[in-house]
């Protein structure tokens, strides 16, 4: 959640600064290490989105998880 | 008004009734768990509401 925010903070300000190249560069560094830890999370408890990010190459992973209703916190 | 009489008001080279938005420049920013929790990675746009100190609130 932290990592997407500073990504998130990043992008806005390169929306008025495009050519603020040290800012870019941490963008794309901040954005790499954000989908790394995607891809560790989904490998753990299964894709975050249902389609377009993460595949299924095997079985159909989305229905997988439990319900919000089934989780014990 | 002339610039000159502008800056004998002391106002600088601002004009009346124009907005002005200072360019933010990058120079530092936070880490990523001090980021969230503020609001926000620059530093220089870190404003908190001032606390209230009649109800014991804290800002962080």
């Amino acid at each position: 959640m932290a990592l997407e925010f500073t990504c998130l903070d990043l992008n806005l300000y390169l929306d008025t600064h495009p050519e603020d190249y040290r800012a870019l560069s941490d963008f794309n560094q901040c954005a790499q290490q954000l989908a790394q830890a995607k891809k560790e999370y989904e490998s753990l408890y299964g894709p975050l989105l249902n389609y377009g990010q993460s595949p299924s190459p095997n079985a159909w992973r989305w229905v997988e998880d439990p319900w919000p209703w089934e989780t014990i916190f | 008004m002339s610039p000159e009489e502008i800056k004998a008001q002391g106002m600088g080279y601002y004009r009346l009734a124009r907005a002005y938005v200072p360019w933010q420049q990058y120079t530092q920013r936070w880490g990523l768990e001090e980021g969230l929790k503020k609001g926000t990675i620059f530093p220089e746009l870190y404003r908190p509401y001032p606390p209230k100190p009649d109800r014991g609130e804290e800002n962080v």
